[in-house]
């Protein structure tokens, strides 16, 4: 068992260097088994050494299999000595009959691939003798900070940590790239918009260090701050307003937890409260009623039409796994983890922590910090609206299905062609309106989709279980036995099981809640109180500052969302089959400050913001030579251009067009959505007002079932399970969203207002002008006279007025959304709001330096 | 049931060299802050615009794992859940016990009421050379049984009409996984770079089955997400841009852009995915005319659109929305699926099934005869079946026009084209229809089918997710060997 893959944990002090060292020259020049060996056996040695046809026994589709060997000559490889491993005598032919049998040999590069890969695993005596834990099961200790030739350059330890693994690789990082460009990138990556022309030019004008420091600190006090992390974290604990699943009801409530965390990084909430808040945040009565909305983080798993208990659970064990310890835990449901030191009986163990949980609605007072607190009178207002939409919808479907029904009471002949000769069907009860209404025989096209909508509306939000959309409720988690609200710990916790193979039917032996065996040894843990819940044991233990894992994953999460890649790029799998590190020094450099600093998450940006790592450029003037050694530019030896979020594009639209409300919490809005689109999802949409919509995206309503086209197309979160990191992809589609849709044109002529607004009715200024608010810089000449040729240039037809997008058709009786009428089409402003529209959609615009 | 020998997911770890950069882990980590997907003309590409600098098009044509039997496929989906033993499962012995109560005391799993046997009220016959058994739901389609296998024995892991369609789509019960047709664009690209790779015909009406989460990507790359087209007006959303937007303006516009565009590209790293996110302007406004251009069924003559029943009101949606998958597959689209709704007949199947076979019986059989006239239906797998089966029995309040109840232990589906044998029946249910019990093939089965088929070995295509290389027949499936 001593490959590498598989190499035990055992007891021992390790040293912290040594380890790093490994960690950190193994990942390039590793020959790695999946990706390099795994394929050539694939094709040449499977087809008879696989584990269905086990040829002499043999099977050679994994590490250990390998290890293991055949029935004739035991381990085909013997570690560390590829000479004298049965394989490799084998495919060159040293030992007889040659394989493969019967085919070619390999060719000699592979076997050379193959040898070295044998060599570099550990010989077994080294595997179980005092190898320790390795990294990031380690100890967490602020690394030596190494020195550097060019120590000009370093301003903080981040920048001393990556330039002396820059320097032994003999490169250079890129020159710090311009004001412009750093101001955007601060706003962008502190608060999601761009700064206006009016900041830029204040920060142009000042060019010294306080000032950008000064930037730093008032966009971290910024409010938009914790909308745009918020948002990141949104992500990981897959936060969506509905359950999903085929019926998708809405979660009426959980906005309460989306503020929650909007509010805790705002207020740079110690990040062990954080975690102790969403795990375990009932059973400290210190938290409040924060600790109750934190809660929400338990109840955000998909639900699926045969909600089962063990679905909560499974959700539950992965979730906690992979967003606090960046660990895949739910490998080791079915069985031992195959890369990590996570045995199945780890899975369960972890599961018991929550096996007396459940999770649902409750009541709970708004706090002082959440908006209808503020205004008590117009929630009540908005409850009482809410129920008088309920009602007349209830009666709506009730009127409406008695009307139709009375024209089903005699059978009726369906008109068509030569199939229906005999096409009399008798319909006689509500269960074949629906056939009658598809038929649309006896309906008219309006009357069948009122129908439906009405049905829609019903289905979705009239679910008894709703009514109270609009009262203090919480989605929150309690004691199976002993009710929402008891801090007592329970004498009778369900017995957890492993599963065998995951499968719930297939029980074994009874497991105890317990911690994770790979860390016993790093990080002993003993809890103060044994008879306190054990979520909130799990909770102390998470958070604990001598877990390995948790600060360690949190900071590359930082470090992720400033760089675009994770020191570990698989920002929740720190395990094996991850991407591992270059640079795990610097991840406990900024672990170790994490945790100094009492959890603080602004320490954390403020240390990296500072750095000069963080204000390279994204060219490096060597990026030929470097591109070709380090194509992922693992070393930093540049900055990483970055694409914009969807939520950040559709921010900055907002913010550029003037049209932004800044209005912060509550329920989420409706954008508007072309109607077709909403047929197929689940949930009643009805857009909400123009106001509301042009609040932030992090605000949207967040169906599972049904996105935004926009948010699809720009690689929005996969709402329905942890997302650490969102794609990125260039499709036409994303054209469609940006280009052609009707919100785009819409604030594409209200910044063309804005324009004439505030630079008046001069083509030169104009045009100055819209460059300054969509990317804060002045037009090159060659634009300016584009633009102006543009702006002059009549087209041949005259347009009619461009209409705004129409509504989804909203049932009579209920209220419909009185949007004020879009501004005037005058003729100059049409070719200045084409302009803007061509602004909005330039690779600069959503593209970030 | 699934096969649960763990030694298969070590088995994840296999990266296929056959798929490039994209089957390997190192995609992953190359995405970085960049664009990982460029999906844009293979013309481009041709035209060498975009030099040696291009990245991969993730929607090239790739080669296939082995031959491929078909080249496209399009999915005909049965909303609701096809009873077998009214369609291509007769069971005489049914009909016998009309009215009696179920033998093995079955109950409705929710409310616990017995159920009471029900005979199928449709008249079976054989047709073709093959004497393939077909109800007389189906007069048209019945005509094309030497050319279709008919699987009897299919199961599925739930009842539940969202799981179940999860279940079908992706090969998971809980959303959020990629879809059969994402994975089939995964592995091998598309043909026709101006549409869409995989499009879908979605059902109207209220939802309930999940809705788009059935042709998402999951985990894949957005490039993948199957696109929903409209059968009627403009298909696509913001395919055009608002009223009143003329082609002129658009084209100053992109004009405009692309000037500007321009100088940002000199010494950009990722100058390569900037000038494909430009060339997607153009293309995209060439997609104006070339999607609904492949859509334009009134091209066709006049005998093709009768053939599809576009002269009848009630065969016009299913028959529009065949014609319409048949121009796409003739134009190169890899994937097409179109939902048919109204297949839960809980009650009164013998007019809700009737009235469903009077909807697509016509257009489903004129897309076999006419993919075989113009020599498509070889290269073209066409897929029939819904999310489960129904039961043999009824539930007893609903005796007055009895109806049957979900079933996932057996369910009706037939294959066509693309490499499929012809004219055959696989499988056998219990005598009274209840259970696969002859020749069981779970779902995963059916999926590691269709990717054979399509020249995909469905243990090889696989994507790295959460830490492993993930599949969409999860441990592994089994040819139907039967019907290939």
């Amino acid at each position: 068992m001593g490959c590498e893959l598989l190499r035990p944990i055992s007891i021992g002090v390790a040293l912290f260097t040594g380890l790093a060292a490994f960690a950190g020259t193994a990942e390039d020049t590793r020959v790695r088994f999946q990706t390099q060996i795994k394929p050539i056996l694939e094709t040449r040695c499977l087809s008879c050494h696989d584990t269905r046809t086990r040829n002499s026994g043999l099977v050679l589709d994994t590490p250990e299999a390998i290890l293991r060997g055949g029935a004739l000559n035991g381990p085909s490889v013997l570690p560390g000595n590829a000479e004298a491993s049965p394989l490799i005598r084998y495919l060159r032919g040293e030992k007889l009959p040659a394989m493969p049998l019967g085919e070619p040999p390999l060719a000699e590069e592979e076997i050379g691939l193959i040898a070295s890969w044998i060599n570099q695993l550990p010989p077994p005596a080294d595997a179980s003798e005092g190898a320790g834990a390795s990294w990031p099961f380690t100890r967490l200790e602020s690394p030596a900070i190494p020195a550097v030739r060019d120590r000009k350059w370093v301003r903080n330890p981040i920048d001393a940590l990556i330039l002396a693994k820059l320097e032994t690789q003999g490169m250079q990082p890129a020159p710090p790239t311009s004001r412009r460009s750093l101001l955007r990138r601060i706003y962008f990556d502190l608060i999601g918009m761009p700064p206006t022309p009016e900041a830029m030019a204040r920060f142009l004008r000042n060019p010294s260090d306080e000032a950008y420091e000064q930037e730093v600190e008032t966009l971290l006090r910024n409010p938009h701050y914790g909308e745009r992390w918020g948002r990141h974290w949104l992500d990981l604990v897959r936060y969506a307003d509905t359950e999903g699943g085929g019926p998708d009801y809405p979660r009426p409530h959980i906005w309460r937890y989306r503020d929650y965390v909007i509010r805790a990084f705002n207020q740079d909430r110690a990040y062990d409260r954080f975690v102790k808040e969403q795990l375990a945040g009932d059973l400290y009565s210190v938290y409040g009623a924060e600790g109750k909305l934190g809660l929400g983080f338990l109840n955000l798993g998909v639900v699926g039409e045969d909600a089962g208990r063990q679905n909560l659970l499974v959700d539950l064990v992965t979730t906690t796994g992979s967003v606090f310890l960046g660990l895949t835990l739910e490998c080791a449901r079915c069985h031992d983890h195959k890369y990590d030191p996570i045995p199945a009986r780890d899975y369960f163990r972890t599961e018991a922590f929550f096996s007396s949980l459940t999770v649902g609605e409750a009541d709970l007072p708004f706090t002082q910090y959440e908006g209808p607190r503020l205004d008590p009178e117009a929630w009540e207002r908005r409850a009482q609206a809410w129920q008088r939409e309920l009602d007349l919808r209830k009666e709506l479907k009730e009127k409406t299905t008695a009307e139709f029904l009375k024209r089903l009471e005699k059978p009726f002949r369906l008109v068509g062609g030569q199939d229906l000769k005999d096409g009399v069907v008798p319909l006689s009860d509500a269960g074949e309106l629906k056939t009658a209404l598809n038929r649309g025989v006896l309906f008219t096209r309006e009357e069948r989709e009122l129908y439906r909508l009405i049905e829609r509306q019903n289905t979705a939000y009239g679910n008894v279980s709703h009514r109270d959309y609009f009262k203090p409720r919480v989605h929150t988690a309690w004691e199976i036995q002993s009710g929402y609200g008891a801090r007592r710990p329970n004498p009778a916790m369900p017995t957890t099981y492993i599963l065998m193979g995951g499968n719930p039917k297939s029980r074994g032996e009874a497991v105890e809640a317990g911690f994770l065996s790979a860390l016993e040894d790093q990080f002993p843990f003993e809890s103060e109180n044994p008879r306190q819940n054990p979520r909130q044991t799990l909770a102390e233990w998470i958070s604990h500052p001598d877990n390995p894992l948790t600060a360690r994953v949190m900071v590359n999460r930082i470090w992720q969302h400033h760089f675009g890649e994770g020191l570990v790029r698989t920002a929740s799998d720190f395990g094996r089959n991850g991407s591992g590190t270059l640079h795990p020094e610097l991840i406990d450099f900024l672990a170790s400050h994490f945790v100094r600093n009492r959890w603080s998450i602004k320490a954390v940006h403020r240390l990296i913001l500072q750095s000069n790592v963080y204000r390279q450029s994204i060219r490096n003037p060597r990026a030929g030579e470097y591109r070709s050694r380090d194509p992922d530019n693992r070393y930093f030896w540049r900055s990483n251009p970055l694409r914009l979020e969807a939520e950040a594009i559709r921010d900055s639209i907002l913010a550029v067009s003037g049209e932004l409300n800044a209005t912060m919490g509550g329920p989420g809005f409706f954008p508007k959505v072309e109607e077709n689109l909403l047929w197929e999802g689940g949930t009643w949409w009805k857009p909400s007002s123009r106001e509301e919509r042009n609040r932030r995206t992090v605000y949207m309503w967040q169906g599972r079932s049904f996105q935004l086209p926009m948010m699809n197309v720009f690689d929005g979160a996969n709402l329905n399970e942890s997302c650490w990191r969102r794609q990125v992809t260039t499709v036409a589609p994303q054209v469609f969203a940006l280009f052609n849709n009707p919100f785009v044109h819409e604030q594409s002529r209200r910044m063309a207002r804005r324009i004439v607004r505030e630079a008046g009715p001069e083509p030169e200024s104009q045009v100055r002008r819209a460059f300054r608010l969509a990317l804060q810089r002045d037009p090159t000449p060659e634009e300016r006279s584009r633009g102006l040729d543009f702006l002059n240039r009549p087209l041949t037809a005259r347009l009619p007025p461009m209409e705004l997008a129409k509504g989804p058709a909203t049932a009579p009786g209920v209220s419909s959304d009185a949007s004020p009428s879009p501004p005037p089409r005058g003729e100059d402003q049409d070719r200045l709001a084409d302009l803007c529209l061509v602004l909005l959609n330039m690779n600069e615009f959503i593209f970030l330096e | 049931m699934k096969n649960l020998n763990h030694e298969y997911c070590g088995r994840f770890e296999a990266p296929d060299r056959s798929l490039g950069e994209l089957g390997r882990r190192d995609f992953l980590y190359r995405l970085g802050r960049g664009v990982g997907g460029v999906a844009l003309s293979s013309m481009l590409f041709r035209e060498g615009l975009l030099g040696a600098e291009a990245g991969d098009n993730p929607l090239a044509p790739k080669k296939s794992h082995r031959p491929a039997r078909a080249k496209s496929c399009i999915f005909l989906f049965m909303a609701g859940g096809p009873s077998q033993m009214d369609t291509f499962d007769p069971k005489p012995l049914l009909n016998k016990y009309h009215g009696t109560p179920a033998f093995d005391g079955a109950q409705l799993r929710t409310s616990g009421r017995k159920l009471l046997y029900v005979g199928s009220p449709f008249r079976f016959s054989r047709f073709g050379q093959c004497g393939t058994e077909v109800s007389d739901m189906f007069p048209h389609l019945a005509t094309c049984v030497d050319d279709m296998a008919v699987v009897r024995s299919i199961h599925t892991d739930s009842d539940a009409h969202s799981l179940a369609t999860f279940l079908m789509n992706t090969g998971e019960g809980l959303p959020g996984s990629p879809s059969l047709g994402s994975w089939t664009v995964y592995g091998l690209g598309t043909e026709n770079q101006n549409l869409p790779a995989f499009v879908v015909f979605p059902i109207s009406g209220t939802g309930g089955f999940g809705g788009p989460q059935n042709w998402s990507n999951g985990y894949l790359p957005a490039i993948y997400q199957g696109t929903p087209l409209k059968s009627e007006g403009v298909p696509i959303v913001d395919l055009q841009p608002p009223a009143g937007t003329t082609a002129e303006q658009q084209e100053a516009n992109i004009q405009l852009l692309n000037h500007f565009n321009r100088p940002y590209l000199e010494g950009h790293p990722l100058k390569s995915d900037l000038w494909a996110r430009m060339k997607n302007y153009e293309l995209a406004f060439r997609m104006q005319m070339t999607v609904p251009e492949a859509l334009d069924v009134d091209k066709e003559p006049p005998a093709i659109r009768e053939l599809y029943g576009l002269d009848n009101k009630v065969t016009e949606p299913m028959g529009r929305r065949c014609l319409m998958a048949r121009r796409l597959v003739e134009r190169g689209v890899r994937f097409v699926q179109i939902y048919s709704r109204g297949w839960d007949s809980h009650q009164d199947i013998a007019g809700q099934h009737r009235l469903r076979g009077l909807e697509t019986d016509r257009p489903m059989a004129a897309l076999l005869k006419d993919l075989k006239q113009r020599g498509l239906l070889d290269q073209t797998l066409v897929a029939w079946g819904g999310e489960f089966g129904r039961t043999p029995q009824s539930l007893p309040h609903n005796w007055k026009a009895p109806g049957r109840e979900h079933n996932k232990t057996a369910m009706p589906m037939w294959f066509a084209g693309g490499g499929v044998k012809g004219g055959t029946v696989v499988g056998a249910t219990d005598e009274l229809g209840e259970k696969a019990v002859e020749s069981p093939y779970h779902l995963h089965d059916l999926h590691a089918t269709f990717l054979h088929l399509m020249g995909l070995d469905d243990m090889r295509l696989t994507y790295y997710h959460a830490g492993r290389f993930k599949r969409l027949t999860d441990l592994g499936g089994r040819i139907i060997k039967e019907m290939v």
